[in-house]
């Protein structure tokens, strides 16, 4: 508890990462505060009843990959205060409009078994690209993620040693899009793949550079797991663990200021005018309210100024549609294709790369997508206690440009969020009016109020394009997550490895902290 | 997370926390179990899909809450709770446009203002709050913090003080008996009956009638949670977790396990089972308590039948229609009194006892109420951190049955009405104020009684009080007389939800008592210093007379 204004460390908001980066340094003796402008912890987990009391909708991340590979999963927590997570068997499921289905399974041979109804050739190569890349990704990629990034010379320097190292070079120099056409003759498969990079990784096909991604989708290494009881409940386990670490969180605390002294960070400033000091400032929000809002550019160099204002917002927001329902809706499907009605991830109208090029073309230009693409789900198929007994729930996600053109969301959501309910419907009849207690939209201007750092809906708080990655995240001179302010550090989705429920700045930023402030680490430091 | 500990508690409402609060305190290990998501029961608000606006969906006046004793004893000041105090409780608005106020403590002008209807009314008032100050709060407040004394042990008691012979003379009248005994006006006689009945009391039920003397003798002390109802949630969140005790939210209870006729620990519906040692403690209505999850082969048949036939209130049930405003809403009624605009509570479309005569009558037949009259407040007009700024919120309450009648079309209507209803009390609503007008409303939406059972499966139909506070189910005789002092008839189970004595509402009272039931139980003494209305209404029998 904080009995006065004085702490060793305060840390700006209580998103995933705010939460793990003060378990870790609570936990290790230091006196850690968080301040937090909402109510409810959590950031991006977030579940609210926004149609109907006792139906929980996620609002933000659903989709959680990262949990099994996770450090900060392993050294904190989070079972002990009751998280708990589930990975559906089937992983992802494609509905045709022909009634058959590809699904992707957490059983590789079953996965393999469903490509192969489209595509022999495809299901060997999937199988083949397992072989060649599974070891490698958990050895070498996934541990980077959790490592504070290496200087870019570095990383060729660990991989031109190889064969295998020089193959990946290539393919990570590639699109998403162009590996799968070279990978895959099918495009059902191939848009089985490309549906898992925007959400949840913040990735558009054509992203040249990322074309790695492809194969770390193939191996599964990550696995796609629902929070029970809703994503809110991981802020509820890692708050209640940070309370009995005696650290302490402020809810309703909007920071205004970062107090600085000699060119140090010593303190904060919230709306109320109240003043809280620390010695070490830990922002877990984005870039450009951390140095132009809250530290001021009087502080700042003028060089480094124009990189913030150059940092570049996600290129795309997601329009959210959340139901209430009577029953689950059920596709109608050809017979043998029935597990798609179990899938946990849904992808309806996205059957060909095609297909994503449309959607992407109208984002770029502005426009509302003609093309629907959903990302779907039925959560309550999977966690029956987010809905009253006997009742379910339904997520809608459409990607959309950040603002339309010359038009207003709310001028346009109630129409748009029809057309999203229609093109379910078209699969699974039984998702009629009568089957809908209440459906609530949340557009990209209500992404950007609930949660002021996710700019103009922006959920990954910086684009994820090469870059703006890894030892470029956010600007090289923060990407170590020190700033030029003396004990500001940062710790968001703004960092490397980047936005989504991944838990890498938090823990990064707990490294750093660490081994600047010579406290005994108590975890085991990933090093790849 | 363990798989034993000494006692497990059934609900994370805010009797559930405090119960589980004292209990680990006196250093017991306890597990508290929650089926929802978010910890708190009624303490429950929404952000509503328009971002900023915060929406209590349930709880709203939290009644002198600072002052209790486990406020104080679980230290919730200093788990950052902040309450803010309001000087006008409540503000009647008639059809005409005129007003009576309630003032939180200042009798004098409650008085003169009942006194622009009915200046006899004014005196009664003002005699009435002296005269039962004794009552109010050596009698009645005392016995809501206290287990309830047997009948015929309370009378013998009471008998022996002015205070209690006051009570026990009004107790035989029904609350409608009592206020008509009081008052003459009409309008007068309406209102205070109408809090009575929003307090989920059945007015026209004989036993209740010390109610209206203790509630003009006590005043009202209306206070809300600073930043939503929900932010008390958070700061009973943080008192169970520092109070060591583990907390399972987002899980059902499915049964209570049962060892040789002791209730052993619980049974999840997630499948996890966790072991109680000594006890467990149910927050929860007697028919999920004893009928779902004890089961009825471990209950003697002539219990299993008190159980079926625990009643719940037709007449608590509320439909709520929430309001995201950009402009808090003014009344034409100010132009009466200007204090109506500062007023808490507000209250549109009651002008006497037949209203409230018809709303029973409606409630009885399990049907829509034929005429509104609705209760509600703004809250960010009184703390604007529950809004956007210059924005507001506000919630009205209309009193309907859940369980409407199938010539009514059944429970499942409220759904198909859920639109027409809300907007049915805008209408009504639009009567009374000076701008509800529709380019002030950002956002507007109906919970109905349905949603509230859904929401919380313990409020039958959406009894908030979970179980009707009428002659045969208060006091030692609630839940029922073999569980009144908060034990059950199985051994090591308890008690301590609102179907407990005194009922629902925040008031903490069923879990503050059932904490020092249990904790004696024990043979352990509890660590704070729960009082006993027995012992104080002895001294008050030896001539201890308060001095007024």
């Amino acid at each position: 508890m904080t009995k006065n204004n004085k702490s060793d460390v305060i840390v700006i908001g209580s998103g995933h990462n705010g939460l793990i980066v003060a378990n870790y340094l609570a936990k290790a003796g230091l006196k850690v505060l968080i301040m937090e402008r909402r109510l409810e912890a959590g950031g991006g987990l977030s579940t609210e009843e926004i149609t109907v009391s006792g139906f929980l909708h996620n609002l933000h991340s659903y989709f959680h990959d990262t949990i099994n590979i996770m450090p900060a999963y392993a050294d904190l927590p989070f079972e002990e205060f009751n998280a708990r997570y589930y990975r559906p068997p089937v992983q992802m499921g494609t509905i045709l409009p022909d009634g058959r289905a590809l699904c992707m399974y957490d059983s590789r041979e079953k996965t393999i078994e469903s490509i192969a109804r489209f595509s022999e050739k495809d299901a060997k190569k999937w199988q083949e690209v397992c072989d060649n890349y599974e070891e490698f990704i958990g050895t070498v990629v996934i541990p980077a993620l959790y490592s504070a990034p290496a200087p870019p010379s570095e990383q060729v320097l660990v991989l031109e040693g190889s064969p295998e190292g020089m193959e990946w070079l290539r393919i990570m120099r590639m699109s998403p899009e162009e590996v799968c056409d070279e990978f895959f003759e099918n495009d059902v498969v191939k848009a089985m793949v490309l549906h898992q990079l925007a959400i949840p990784r913040g990735v558009l096909p054509d992203y040249t550079g990322l074309g790695a991604i492809v194969p770390l989708i193939i191996c599964q290494v990550e696995h796609s797991q629902i929070a029970l009881s809703g994503s809110h409940m991981p802020a509820h386990a890692m708050w209640r663990a940070l309370i009995r670490a005696g650290g302490d969180t402020k809810s309703l605390a909007h920071v205004s200021k970062i107090l600085i002294k000699d060119g140090a960070a010593i303190g904060v400033e919230l709306e109320s005018g109240e003043q809280y000091f620390a010695p070490t400032i830990v922002s877990g929000i984005d870039l450009k309210q951390t140095f132009l809002k809250l530290v001021g550019r009087e502080h700042l160099d003028k060089t480094l100024v124009e990189k913030i204002e150059k940092f570049r917002l996600d290129e795309f927001s997601v329009f959210g549609v959340h139901l209430a329902l009577r029953e689950a809706p059920q596709f109608e499907v050809q017979k043998g294709y029935e597990d798609v009605n179990q899938a946990f991830r849904l992808n309806i109208g996205f059957d060909s790369p095609a297909d994503f090029t449309d959607v992407v073309a109208d984002i770029r230009r502005g426009r509302l997508p003609e093309k629907l693409a959903l990302i779907a789900s039925v959560p309550t198929l999977f966690d029956p206690s987010q809905a009253p007994e006997g009742f379910h729930t339904a997520l809608i996600w459409q990607l959309v440009p950040r603002k339309i053109k010359g038009a207003n969301w709310e001028d346009v959501d109630q129409e748009y969020m029809h057309l999203c309910i229609e093109k379910w419907r078209a699969y699974a009849p039984n998702l009629t009016e009568k089957n809908i207690i209440k459906a609530v939209t949340q557009t990209p201007v209500d992404i950007a109020n609930r949660i002021i750092n996710m700019d103009e809906g922006g959920v990954f708080m910086g684009r994820m394009v090469l870059a703006q990655m890894e030892g470029f995240r956010p600007v090289p001179e923060c990407a170590q997550f020190r700033t030029p302010i003396k004990g500001l550090y940062l710790c968001g989705s703004c960092m490397h490895p980047g936005g989504g429920m991944i838990g890498g700045p938090g823990v990064i930023a707990a490294d750093v902290i660490g081994d600047d402030l010579k406290i005994d680490k108590w975890w085991e430091v990933s090093d790849y | 997370m363990k798989d034993e500990y000494d006692g497990i508690i059934l609900g994370g409402g805010h009797n559930g926390l405090i119960c589980g609060g004292y209990l680990a305190r006196a250093g017991l290990n306890i597990l508290v179990v929650e089926r929802h998501l978010e910890i708190g029961g009624g303490l429950d608000s929404h952000e509503g899909t328009r971002s900023g606006f915060w929406h209590n969906v349930h709880s709203n006046n939290h009644r002198g809450v600072c002052d209790l004793k486990w406020y104080k004893d679980l230290e919730l000041d200093s788990m950052g709770q902040e309450y803010i105090r309001l000087p006008i409780s409540v503000a009647m608005l008639t059809k005409d446009h005129k007003a009576i106020l309630w003032y939180a403590n200042e009798p004098e002008r409650t008085a003169a203002s009942i006194g622009r209807f009915s200046k006899k009314d004014e005196k009664a008032f003002l005699e009435t709050n002296k005269k039962y100050a004794g009552l109010a709060e050596d009698v009645f407040a005392k016995e809501q913090y206290s287990p309830p004394v047997p009948f015929e042990e309370k009378k013998a008691i009471l008998e022996k003080s002015e205070a209690g012979r006051q009570y026990l003379e009004w107790q035989s009248l029904s609350i409608n008996d009592a206020v008509c005994k009081i008052f003459e006006n009409d309008v007068v006689r309406g209102m205070i009956c109408f809090l009575s009945v929003i307090r989920g009391f059945e007015t026209d039920s004989p036993g209740l009638g010390f109610v209206v003397p203790a509630a003009i003798a006590a005043g009202v002390n209306t206070q809300m949670s600073k930043g939503s109802t929900h932010k008390l949630g958070h700061s009973l969140h943080k008192m169970i977790t520092l109070s060591g005790a583990d907390l399972i939210d987002g899980s059902a209870v499915k049964e209570i396990l049962m060892e040789e006729g002791r209730a052993a620990g619980v049974v999840l519906r997630d499948g996890r089972v966790f072991k109680a040692k000594k006890f467990v403690v149910s927050s929860l209505n007697p028919t999920q308590t004893f009928l779902d999850m004890v089961g009825e082969e471990n209950l003697e048949s002539e219990f299993a039948q008190k159980v079926k036939n625990f009643k719940y209130s037709d007449t608590t049930p509320l439909f709520t229609l929430l309001l995201a405003l950009n402009q808090r809403l003014y009344w034409k009624a100010a132009k009466y009194d200007p204090d109506v605009n500062d007023a808490w509570y507000l209250i549109a479309g009651l002008d006497g006892f037949k209203d409230i005569d018809n709303l029973y009558e409606d409630c009885a037949a399990r049907r829509l109420p034929r005429a509104l009259q609705l209760l509600g407040a703004q809250p960010a007009q009184h703390d604007p951190t529950q809004a956007p700024p210059g924005k507001c919120t506000a919630f009205w309450w209309q009193i309907a049955p859940g369980n409407l009648s199938k010539e009514e079309g059944g429970p499942d209507r409220w759904d198909e009405i859920r639109e027409d209803f809300t907007e049915r009390c805008v209408q009504h609503l639009s009567h009374y104020a000076e701008n509800l007008t529709p380019d002030n409303i950002v956002e507007q939406f109906g919970q109905t009684p349905i949603d509230i059972e859904r929401h919380l499966p313990n409020m039958v139909g959406g009894d908030i009080q979970v179980g009707e506070l009428s002659e045969n189910q208060i006091l030692d005789k609630r839940p029922f007389p073999e569980c009144s002092q908060y034990r059950t008839p199985v051994k090591g189970l308890y008690l301590c939800g609102a179907s407990c004595h005194p009922g629902g509402n925040i008031t903490g009272a069923p879990g503050y008592n059932a904490a020092a039931v249990v904790c004696r139980d024990l043979g352990m003494d509890p660590w704070w210093d729960p009082p006993e209305a027995r012992d104080h209404w002895e001294s008050l029998g030896n001539g201890v007379e308060r001095k007024k």
